[in-house]
């Protein structure tokens, strides 16, 4: 819980605040980008971005909506954002290349596939759900600080829950059914 | 309770957001119903496994890494708003009763209003990459159009207003580099770990933009920060911040192509005497010295540690250092086509002079590229008749 001191502070123009700030949500911001992007590299860029916006747009804030709320938009808009640019390049690169439908192939992998881990299966995971998984898992939400975070209705956030729940629970189950049978 | 009744309350189960009644009726199916007790087995072990992953952290600060960056950055605040509200509420006081004051009252309550809406954090901020930018919070570099990036600071925008790219800096921004050049696929290689991150392009995209226009600017000081917003403050930016520069994929638009020699390489030596920072007066005059046309050969630092090439990239053109294994360590801002560039060494540091021609004016401009630091400035520009 950030103190709301230190946030008033820091929109005053304090810097030590703001940078304090920074330093206390670092942590919270860098395992959302972990978990979304699945690598360090991305989630350590995504995270100098996210802590740069909340030092550019701190001002902005009100407290009506909670810190930690809107610092978790901050950085899950910026996941997203990089990963829509990096698919549509992997789309541009298919029409290209000889991958005619690159999405029905990666549904085949993940019917066959077998998944090695919770992690590996959450990536795999649409990417909303994922972001609802993470925000449950990962930074103790309720479902009303998911649906303000990512600005869906709470019946939405409700149902990407569970239905990713129930994809990974297929996904995990055949992994142990793999591993018994291998 | 149905069995799909039962799976929706074994998940808000796991959430903790069951009523005692609602868990009791749960239980109740579960008693009778050893499929959902196997389901709830399963979906209880996920939760808990989903509950168990790595905490992680970062591997260093990100924070202390960007400490210099933030040094340099304007901290924007809402005190200026605040002391406007302040000023329209005392006003309000002091005239009590007057019709003057029903007046300035509504005038407050709209101000208020209009303050209240530009600083709405939390209106429509949503997962689609569209409605997120338009709803101005959060605005996102890579899709905004090009005027309302003018209009928006960034990151990368308030660096830049604040001076040299700081000494130091460890690395590029990584937006910087992804949003340019539209988009990653597009990116060449990049010399910071193979992901198309260019260093921060964006700001001196601006600078050789303003450069044109401005040819007046001393050196190292912002020429034109306040330019775009300066005339009504609070309808653009209430909290005063510097006008953000384009972001560097309209780069090529900004810099208009020059028709007068289009696309002519016309890289000219330049024999300024080293570490000069005196405006560049002989400019396009070919002179001998360390300089060459290196539009046509890289040049060799005196170390031999780096090679600088003006590189084409599409219709930009740019500086680029590479290593002695010939990877791309520095990308200089874009630089206009017809603009003649001229490189020499400093030590570990390359100068180089753009000047471009432009309706019968010629602006010259002098960068220097620390390569310690990995980051260019401009050093000094001047107008020429």
């Amino acid at each position: 819980m950030v103190d709301p001191r230190l946030i008033r502070d820091a929109q005053a123009g304090n810097r030590e605040a703001m940078i304090e700030l920074l330093r206390q949500i670092e942590t919270p911001v860098y395992r959302t980008a972990y978990y979304l992007l699945g690598n360090e590299q991305d989630a350590l860029d995504v995270t100098q971005e996210a802590l740069l916006r909340v030092f550019t747009k701190l001002h902005t804030y009100q407290e009506k909506a909670h810190f930690h709320t809107w610092v978790q938009r901050i950085v899950t808009n910026l996941c997203i954002d990089l990963y829509r640019r990096r698919s549509d390049s992997v789309m541009f690169e298919a029409c290209d290349g000889s991958l005619p439908d690159r999405i029905s192939v990666e549904e085949e992998v993940e019917r066959l596939d077998l998944v090695a881990d919770v992690k590996e299966a959450i990536n795999r995971l649409p990417l909303h759900q994922r972001a609802v998984v993470i925000l449950r898992y990962l930074q103790d939400f309720s479902y009303q600080e998911i649906a303000d975070a990512l600005n869906l209705p709470l019946n939405t956030v409700k149902s990407h829950l569970f239905r990713a729940r129930q994809q990974l629970k297929v996904w995990l189950q055949d992994h142990v059914k793999g591993g018994v049978r291998g | 309770m149905s069995c799909d009744e039962v799976m929706d309350a074994m998940n808000r189960e796991l959430d903790g957001d069951l009523t005692a009644e609602e868990r009791q009726r749960m239980q109740h199916h579960l008693l009778n119903c050893p499929r959902c007790v196997l389901l709830y087995e399963r979906l209880r072990r996920l939760s808990s496994q989903l509950e168990s992953l790595p905490k992680v952290q970062p591997p260093y600060s990100v924070v202390d890494a960007l400490l210099p960056r933030l040094e340099q950055m304007p901290l924007p605040t809402a005190r200026k708003v605040r002391r406007r509200r302040m000023a329209w509420r005392r006003l309000i006081l002091w005239t009590g009763g007057s019709v003057a004051v029903a007046l300035l009252g509504v005038m407050a309550v709209v101000a208020e209003i209009h303050e209240g809406q530009l600083s709405a954090p939390q209106d429509g901020v949503v997962l689609e990459t569209e409605r997120a930018d338009q709803a101005g919070e959060v605005p996102r570099s890579g899709a905004a159009s090009p005027l309302a990036s003018a209009l928006r600071p960034s990151p990368e925008g308030l660096r830049e207003q604040s001076g040299d790219p700081p000494s130091g800096r460890a690395e590029p921004s990584p937006r910087a580099g992804r949003t340019e050049g539209g988009g990653s696929a597009l990116q060449a290689a990049s010399p910071f770990g193979g992901r198309g991150t260019a260093p921060s392009s964006a700001p001196e995209a601006k600078s050789t933009h303003e450069a044109s226009r401005t040819p007046t600017s001393t050196p190292d000081v912002p020429s034109v920060p306040e330019a775009p917003t300066s005339e009504a403050p609070v309808d653009h930016e209430p909290n005063g911040e510097p006008p953000a520069p384009p972001p560097s994929d309209h780069a090529t638009a900004l810099v208009p192509p020059q028709q007068e020699e289009s696309g002519a390489e016309r890289a000219v030596a330049l024999g300024g005497p080293a570490g000069s920072e005196r405006p560049v007066a002989n400019a396009g005059i070919p002179q001998g010295g360390k300089a060459k046309d290196v539009s046509k050969a890289p040049l060799p630092s005196p170390d031999g540690q780096w090679q600088a090439a003006v590189v084409g990239e599409g219709k930009a053109r740019r500086v680029i250092v590479y290593d002695a294994k010939g990877a791309v360590r520095f990308r200089g801002h874009a630089l206009s086509p017809i603009a003649r560039v001229t490189l020499q060494w400093e030590g570990n540091a390359l100068v180089y002079d753009v000047v471009t021609a432009q309706n019968g004016r010629e602006t010259a401009e002098r960068w220097r590229v620390d390569m310690a630091a990995m980051a260019e400035a401009r050093l000094t520009q001047s107008p020429r008749p």
